[in-house]
């Protein structure tokens, strides 16, 4: 038998194997990756080698809320002894206390009826020299926002050496603001 | 520049710093030997970057434009570094997107066959294919994304040169490759296997070891890995293009990947 035929058949068989193989193994290392994929994305890691560290829990998160009686006995930590505290006002025996709320923001406006709403008025001629109207004659609902519904007196006192008072009722101020521009001059 | 899973030999630093004695060379591409060999894949990838990398690199360092400056070696002048505007994330082979950047900017890229960085190589086909997949469509985001150089030799010429060889080496010459082995197989069995076939495979069967017997001279390697040549033209290259080709479908069809982990043995001069 000759050499070449010989030769020939080999080159053949092994060229079209390694042909199968490359496309065998192609396929097998896509077939792989997506396993691996799949497992990886399937079965999360049991422990991991790390320290958990969490914020301590906020009263708001636990559903609770601090009553006033409890926020006027909090005192500072001392080091020594026992400091006063700062506030011992309970929410009754002080009703000139400004009320201790948080901010609100408004709500969102009522819807507006047509009764609710007026167009400012055309200016008459006589109207057209004085000070010019404001667009904004709105009128508001009888529900007030809860803003609004904050008691204004309270919101507004004055601190005196006194306590809260109205800063209305201070009339005294008026002559005292005097004194102290005449102490000046 | 050197990858985790390399080592440099004594004098890779010194010799691959000389070359920017010449200011207008902005980087220096390395010589990448494998490290874990004696085992057939990993002899054969040993060959494969003798001959088939380093000898292409020692080429294109005559016109200073070497096409990729590889991860286990590479030597940058910061200059070059800040104009190419460092490294990307963008493409899967950032060392070859980094290369077209510096060779964009106008710098010129050497190659030093005496810097030497052992590297360590896949031992199972799995990872092998992984690498090259890797490799395949990381190149082809990097050509992509210079694309504007290869159609407008006026902003860049050399840059252009580049990527041609690049669209080359990694789409026309694997498809060719395939090709060429199926017309062969088909004209085999259909035709039956006439004498002037045998003996054209056996001619370019000899040019390669030819080749190799070359490339190892030059390189002072081991010359037990001449026979591999044969072996590599056989089996290693079809492997390798199928892949190559696969990959490069998947990266136009834009099919989703990921970098995976090669797995690794460690180096014996590690411990």
């Amino acid at each position: 038998m000759e050499l070449i035929p010989i030769l020939s058949l080999i080159i053949l068989v092994a060229t079209i194997s390694t042909f199968v193989l490359a496309v065998g193994a192609y396929i097998l290392f896509k077939v792989r990756e997506r396993r691996g994929q799949r497992a990886k994305a399937a079965a999360p890691p049991a422990s991991i080698p790390a320290e958990l560290i969490a914020p301590t829990p906020l009263m708001g998160d636990m559903g609770k809320s601090r009553t006033f009686e409890e926020s006027a006995q909090i005192t500072r930590p001392t080091g020594g002894g026992a400091r006063p505290t700062f506030f011992t006002a309970t929410k009754d025996n002080d009703p000139t206390r400004p009320q201790m709320k948080p901010t609100f923001t408004s709500l969102a406006p009522t819807k507006l009826t047509g009764s609710q709403f007026t167009r400012p008025e055309a200016p008459t001629r006589a109207r057209a020299t004085a000070a010019p109207t404001r667009v904004t004659s709105l009128k508001t609902s009888a529900k007030t926002s809860e803003t609004e519904q904050y008691d204004k007196k309270k919101k507004f006192m004055r601190y005196t050496a006194e306590g809260y008072v109205d800063p209305s009722r201070d009339k005294g101020g008026e002559s005292n603001k005097q004194e102290e521009t005449l102490r000046w001059r | 520049m050197l990858m985790g899973d390399s080592q440099l030999s004594s004098d890779s630093l010194r010799m691959g710093v000389r070359h920017f004695i010449d200011p207008a060379v902005g980087a220096v591409a390395g010589n990448v030997k494998i490290m874990n060999r004696k085992k057939w894949l990993t002899d054969l990838q040993a060959l494969e970057y003798i001959e088939g990398l380093n000898l292409a690199r020692a080429a294109q360092a005559i016109a200073k434009m070497v096409n990729i400056i590889p991860g286990p070696i590479g030597f940058f002048r910061k200059a070059a570094l800040h104009d190419g505007g460092y490294y990307s994330s963008d493409t899967y082979a950032e060392d070859a997107d980094m290369t077209l950047k510096i060779l964009a900017t106008g710098w010129k890229i050497d190659y030093e066959p005496n810097a030497i960085s052992y590297t360590e190589a896949p031992e199972k086909l799995h990872q092998l294919l992984k690498q090259r997949y890797r490799w395949t469509r990381g190149i082809i985001q990097a050509i992509r994304k210079h694309k504007t150089y290869i159609f407008n030799p006026t902003i860049n010429f050399n840059n252009t040169i580049v990527l041609w060889m690049m669209v080359f080496e990694s789409l026309f010459w694997p498809a060719m490759n395939i090709f060429g082995n199926v017309f062969f197989i088909v004209v085999g069995l259909i035709y039956g296997m006439s004498s002037l076939i045998a003996l054209w495979w056996i001619s370019i069967a000899i040019l390669d070891i030819m080749a190799a017997i070359y490339c190892i001279a030059a390189e002072k390697e081991e010359v037990r890995l001449i026979p591999y040549s044969i072996v590599y033209r056989v089996m290693f290259i079809i492997i390798i293009d199928i892949t190559k080709a696969a990959a490069t479908v998947e990266e136009f069809l834009g099919i989703e990947m990921n970098w995976g982990k090669l797995e690794r043995v460690g180096l014996p001069g590690a411990k």
